[in-house]
């Protein structure tokens, strides 16, 4: 025999009990990957972002445009530096599935040419390049509404209102997480043309390609520099940047992912702690004993806090096992439901890590009272209470 | 309980009647216990010496003081006035820490309900005091499986104490108080929850450690059948030493 043995054994000896709470932390270990796994995929994108990417819209938010020939200004900014093109989100829905979202941009062809990480076939390019009504869809978004090259569809337009057909052309597959493949592009200038006196000749976002990376901070100033003081001011900033800011308008819903992942850790804390408050307090009197034939208080405390640590990794183990299949489960329903916008939904190493470490750690912290309280209970008291 | 003691428990032990000096030794001892505001005392003024190598039986009425005594004897109760002295140490100047290693090497305890674990077998059980030593897993064995033996439980050494009788259990934490060689056994009521022929056998057990390994016996008992296996007999009440005690039959 030996000290884990005898921790190991304390730890089993009411397999129920022990049971019951280790599917409790492999429940709450589920739950907190669900959450870090979707705060990780709702950022996915961000981090993959490309550092030779810059985008300029308008100072006062993403909703508001700027003129369409800030593009031939910003072009003469940049020069050789890099490349410059232009899009609008567009915010269209499909009418067969209006509840249903997915990204949708008008987009300048140029625009293409500064994604590499999109890849469409040769022809495919050619047919959507030659149709002034041709659509780009993402292999995701072809998927879900079943869509194929060739077809004629329809969206409807929620902040550009109207009817929009369109032939889908080309359907994308993307080599980089930052970005998904449920968006669609159609031709800026089909979409232009559509629009009103009032709206046209406007675009969301310019877009640059820095040829060296170093320079995005130079060329962001001088455009902003350039635009100061005028009826649209810019602001310039990295993909990165601006993807975050984008992201930020969910910001709420994130943080309160995030505090509802710390209450998890919370309860699954209490699970523990009120376990082992039960389990130490059942066994007062075998503390006793073991104190009276020479215990020290600092095995009591190490017994206790070391059966926290065993029920805690039992079911760390248990919760990563089972959150592998849930997980895969809820990828496949996010990518149904909201076609790879989320990101890649994959259970990550450093978040398995993560909550097999903190469930260790919160195993401990919670088999800290009990503990303290089983190494010193007088022996006198203990004993006599179940005489 | 190591192989040699065992031969020389088969050799006698110490020569009865030789003279012998004493190994527990209390003087002047108080002991009050406090609740709420009020003190109320336990044992007075209580002197007592011990001699090394005797079984002696603590008997009394309910609240008299000895399961008291018996606790400040085995170091895991502390005196409120006086002094301890129990195999050449002053009890009373130990701390908490130092009192638990004092006894882990000192002292055997026997409990009125065994109080073994239940979830290890009796062979773990026995082992229990043994992994606060140095010694190698073979020599635990070894001292486990002697233990066991002295106590006629080397055929049971793999049940689980729920699949023994009260006296197989006894018999078992008996094992375990001896497995270490301690000089002192403290024993609170080892037949309580015995039946008499279970009874008989504990004691017949205790006086064979006493006679055969010289174990130094200190039994608090109500039944007086049972403390008259024990050489000396003492008698508290209100939490005083009465007149000297009497030979049990044994003896």
């Amino acid at each position: 025999m030996s000290f884990f043995l005898l921790i190991f054994k304390s730890a089993f000896r009411n397999r129920l009990r022990t049971l019951l709470t280790s599917v409790g932390v492999a429940i709450a270990i589920v739950a907190f990957l669900f959450l870090r796994t979707f705060i990780g995929a709702w950022y996915g994108g961000v981090e993959n972002s490309a550092s030779d990417r810059i985008i300029v819209r308008n100072k006062i938010s993403i909703t508001f445009e700027l003129p369409l020939n800030y593009v031939d200004k910003v072009r003469q900014i940049v020069g050789d530096k890099g490349q410059v093109s232009y899009e609008n989100w567009f915010g269209a829905v499909n009418p067969k599935d209006e509840r249903g979202f997915f990204a949708n941009m008008a987009a300048d062809p140029e625009v293409f040419k500064m994604y590499p990480e999109i890849v469409i076939p040769p022809d495919q390019w050619k047919a959507y390049a030659e149709d002034r009504m041709g659509a780009i869809i993402g292999s995701h978004l072809a998927e879900k509404y079943g869509w194929k090259v060739g077809d004629k569809i329809t969206l409807r337009g929620t902040i550009y209102p109207g009817d929009y057909d369109m032939n889908v052309r080309a359907i994308y597959t993307s080599t980089s997480r930052a970005v998904d493949e449920a968006t669609m592009w159609f031709h800026w200038k089909y979409f232009n043309e559509r629009q009103s006196e009032t709206r046209k000749d406007h675009v969301g976002l310019i877009i640059i390609k820095v040829n060296d990376a170093s320079q995005s901070t130079a060329v962001g100033q001088a455009i902003d520099k350039t635009f100061a003081s005028s009826a649209a001011e810019t602001r310039t900033e990295s993909e990165k940047q601006f993807q975050l800011e984008f992201l930020s308008m969910a910001s709420a819903l994130i943080s309160a992912i995030q505090v509802i992942s710390g209450v998890v850790l919370v309860i699954l804390m209490l699970i523990l702690a009120n376990t082992l408050a039960m389990a130490t307090r059942e066994r007062t009197t075998e503390y006793a004993v073991m104190r009276a034939i020479g215990f020290q208080q600092r095995h009591i405390v190490g017994m206790v806090v070391g059966e926290g640590f065993v029920i805690a990794l039992t079911g760390a183990v248990l919760g990563v096992a089972l959150a592998t299949p849930i997980l895969k489960f809820f990828a496949q329903l996010f990518e149904k439901q909201m076609g790879g916008f989320l990101g890649n939904f994959d259970l990550e190493l450093r978040a398995v890590v993560l909550a097999v470490v903190v469930a260790l750690a919160l195993g401990m912290a919670a088999a800290a009272l009990p503990a303290r309280r089983a190494g010193k209970l007088k022996i006198v008291d203990a004993l006599r209470r179940v005489e | 309980m190591s192989d040699d003691n065992l031969e020389a428990g088969k050799n006698g032990g110490v020569a009865a009647g030789a003279a012998k000096k004493a190994i527990i030794k209390l003087r002047g001892v108080r002991k009050v216990y406090k609740r709420d505001q009020q003190e109320i005392p336990v044992l007075e003024g209580i002197d007592l010496d011990i001699p090394e190598g005797s079984f002696e039986a603590l008997m009394g009425p309910s609240g008299s003081g000895k399961t008291t005594l018996l606790n400040l004897i085995a170091g895991i109760d502390n005196v409120s006035a006086g002094t301890v002295e129990v195999a050449g140490t002053d009890l009373t100047r130990l701390s908490e820490g130092e009192l638990a290693t004092w006894r882990s090497r000192n002292i055997g305890f026997i409990f009125q309900f065994y109080n073994l674990l239940p979830v290890f077998t009796a062979f773990q059980n026995v082992e229990l005091p043994l992994l606060l030593t140095n010694l190698s897993k073979a020599e635990r064995k070894k001292r486990v499986e002697t233990a066991l033996r002295v106590v006629g439980l080397e055929d049971r050494m793999d049940h689980y104490p729920r699949q023994l009788s009260g006296g197989q259990e006894q018999r078992v934490a008996i094992a375990r108080a001896i497995v270490t060689d301690p000089t002192i056994l403290v024993a609170d009521e080892p037949t309580g929850d015995l039946d008499r022929k279970s009874a008989e056998e504990i004691l017949k057990l205790l006086d064979l450690l006493h006679r055969k390994f010289n174990k130094t016996i200190v039994m608090v008992t109500h039944d007086p059948a049972a403390a008259q296996s024990a050489e000396i007999i003492r008698r508290l009440d209100k939490g005083q030493l009465l007149a000297d005690g009497a030979a049990g039959p044994f003896r």
